[in-house]
């Protein structure tokens, strides 16, 4: 039979080529952890539903908290929902994280108000965009765990969400892959009315691997809770205490300064990123290594609101990558 | 590979307190590289805290503090231009101080205080030699009564990282460069052939303009006014050669992003050509803008 029209023949796209691989895919888990408790997810919602391998390109997750289930009010516990829930992910038997990190320690901060606050309940986002595509194979999963420190007296909602790209049937991964990492260190909490220091241990901000670890950012992160009964928690405010009381000072394992004199924490990590960005600069944490944090916390420089008792403590982060041999 | 020798980041920090209408300069020994290496600074980081005599929020302390920058007898910026000039906002400009670039604090502390943060982060990472430092100064406006009491504490930092001993000093190092213009207020108001030029014999790269716009508040200048963006100032462009930069009297927050405060693009202005700002509407003595340039020149190091 002659065709009557030239040119590329109009066909119905062949529907197993179209579902080989490289399509979106975008998986959530979700679980509610009570106070000072820990929780896992349903790691089926997590896998891949095509069976094949995929890249995880970014890691989200969305915090809430319930006002009406709780003891604290509305506007109460606001703005440290990011620090009151420590994360922990596992890729098979790779470690992604150095135990549980706050979950606002992962990424960057693209605004100063990061918390939605309605009568009934508040909401925080949080994301980690991973410097490279986290290849995950066939039937693995990215496990991940939850901690709720119990810095807030209630249960904290949690969903995680992955949004990566479903690979092809055959597709072989590259002889090395870029396996990401974080890591934080929490200080303890400083009483604002009065001066203290504080130390991070060897293992808190540590590279305990063969690997380097390029750097994409460190983060730090300033929470600032009133232990009154109708208490406040906030984060972006507070500001003397981030801004001029808690100061920092790192040095590495071999004892290179890396914050050379104390620096305000807002100095050392954005203001309003909370982070101190390393991504393409090809900044290195050697292997074995660990950096030493001191907090070094001022009394006040003018009076504290009579009647409040108020605590602040340092969250400090870093996430990178390492090569990893497939 | 030499592991412990490898690019680790650093950062450096100083701090200074100005009076109004005071200056000083940061500590030159605390900004320095430690050990004398040579070093890469990407990012520079500044606080301005200051107490309140009375509630005040939309207003930043970046417009009433400025800072002349220099790394050896080198220019990176032309003169004093004022902190909020020299990077792009990352928030919007408003009166809220959940919200705004300046944070109020009241919960915590008895005497209000604010705090402002500004950062930029340069269009080239700066490479600084062994021996010299990027050195920092301070002028603090006259104009900067109340609602602010006593002093501002002004912190600097300098982020970046140690170059890795076997890396070769750079033929060319890319210097970053900043130029304001700063205008009296005036029905209508046109740069000059030296405000935002290319004083150097070199092309010189830019990045963005930066336009701010603020009113008084109290006896202070600094405020920036949600409604000054609504139309009231307007800005045309050219350059040296005639063509049109903005070619009508555009809003402008049309012309300078109202979120981020600056337009971005990039561009070679030749050596000793320079662009023409025409601003309309800064009528009354409340109203100030400030318009700089940002970019950056090759030079050779020899």
């Amino acid at each position: 039979m002659q065709r009557r029209f030239k040119g590329p023949s109009p066909t119905v796209p062949n529907a197993e080529t179209l579902l080989d691989g490289r399509l979106p895919l975008h998986l959530t888990a979700s679980a509610t952890i009570p106070s000072s408790s820990g929780g896992n997810v349903n790691a089926v919602s997590l896998k891949n539903p095509m069976g094949r391998a995929m890249e995880i390109l970014e890691i989200k997750w969305q915090v809430r908290f319930d006002f009406g289930l709780n003891t604290l009010r509305p506007g109460d516990a606001t703005f440290v929902l990011g620090g009151a829930l420590g994360c922990r992910l596992q890729l098979g038997d790779m470690p992604l994280t150095n135990g549980y990190v706050p979950v606002w320690s992962f990424g960057r901060s693209d605004n100063l108000q990061e918390c939605v606050v309605s009568s009934t309940r508040a909401y925080s986002e949080y994301s980690w965009k991973l410097p490279f595509p986290l290849y995950v194979p066939a039937g693995g999963v990215v496990l991940p765990s939850f901690q709720n420190r119990g810095l807030l007296s209630g249960d904290i909602g949690v969903i995680i969400s992955y949004s990566a790209r479903d690979l092809p049937q055959n597709y072989s991964p590259p002889p090395k892959v870029a396996v990401p990492y974080a890591a934080a260190y929490v200080s303890k909490p400083f009483d604002i009315s009065a001066a203290g220091t504080d130390v991070s241990n060897e293992t808190d901000l540590a590279n305990p691997f063969d690997e380097p670890i390029v750097l994409q950012r460190m983060t730090g992160r300033v929470p600032v809770l009133s232990s009154q009964t109708s208490g406040f928690a906030y984060e972006k405010s507070g500001v003397p205490v981030a801004a001029e009381q808690m100061n920092v000072r790192i040095v590495d394992s071999y004892g290179r300064p890396i914050i050379r004199d104390y620096a305000p924490m807002r100095q050392a990590f954005s203001a309003l990123t909370r982070s101190w960005e390393m991504d393409g600069q090809q900044i290195v944490m050697d292997p074995k290594s660990f950096y030493r944090a001191y907090m070094k916390f001022d009394a006040p420089s003018n009076a504290i609101i009579s009647g409040a008792a108020i605590y602040a403590s340092g969250h400090i982060g870093f996430t990178g990558y390492r090569e990893v041999k497939s | 590979m030499n592991y412990s020798c490898s690019r680790a980041p650093l950062l450096l920090n100083a701090s200074v307190s100005l009076a109004s209408g005071g200056g000083a300069v940061a500590d030159a020994v605390a900004l320095s590289s430690p050990f004398r290496k040579p070093v890469w600074i990407n990012e520079i980081r500044w606080t301005i805290g200051s107490n309140l005599s009375a509630p005040s929020n939309g207003g930043s302390q970046g417009a009433l503090v400025s800072t002349q920058i220099k790394v050896g007898r080198v220019d990176i910026t032309r003169g004093f231009i004022p902190i909020w000039n020299l990077g792009p906002s990352l928030q919007r400009a408003d009166g809220g101080d959940d919200y705004s670039e300046s944070i109020l604090d009241a919960a915590t502390s008895n005497t209000q205080t604010q705090w402002a943060h500004h950062r930029w982060l340069l269009p080239r990472p700066l490479y600084v030699l062994p021996g010299t430092t990027l050195s920092s100064s301070f002028r603090r406006s006259s104009t900067s009564g109340a609602p602010f009491s006593g002093n501002f504490t002004i912190d600097v930092a300098y982020a970046g990282c140690y170059a890795h001993p076997e890396e070769p000093i750079p033929k060319e190092i890319a210097v970053p460069f900043a130029a304001v213009w700063q205008p009296a207020s005036s029905a209508y108001v046109i740069s000059g052939e030296l405000d935002l030029a290319n004083p150097f014999l070199v092309p010189l790269h830019v990045q963005r303009f930066i336009g701010r716009l603020s009113a008084t508040f109290g006896s202070s200048a600094g405020y920036e006014e949600y409604s000054l963006t609504n139309g009231n100032v307007t800005v045309m462009m050219k350059d040296s050669q005639g063509y049109s930069i903005i070619k009508d009297l555009t809003t402008f927050s049309n012309a300078f992003d109202y979120l981020r405060r600056a337009w971005t693009f990039q561009r070679t202005l030749a050596p000793k050509e320079w662009y023409t700002a025409y601003v309309r509407g800064l009528s009354g003595a409340s109203r100030v803008c400030t318009v700089s340039l940002i970019g950056w020149r090759n030079e050779v190091y020899s």
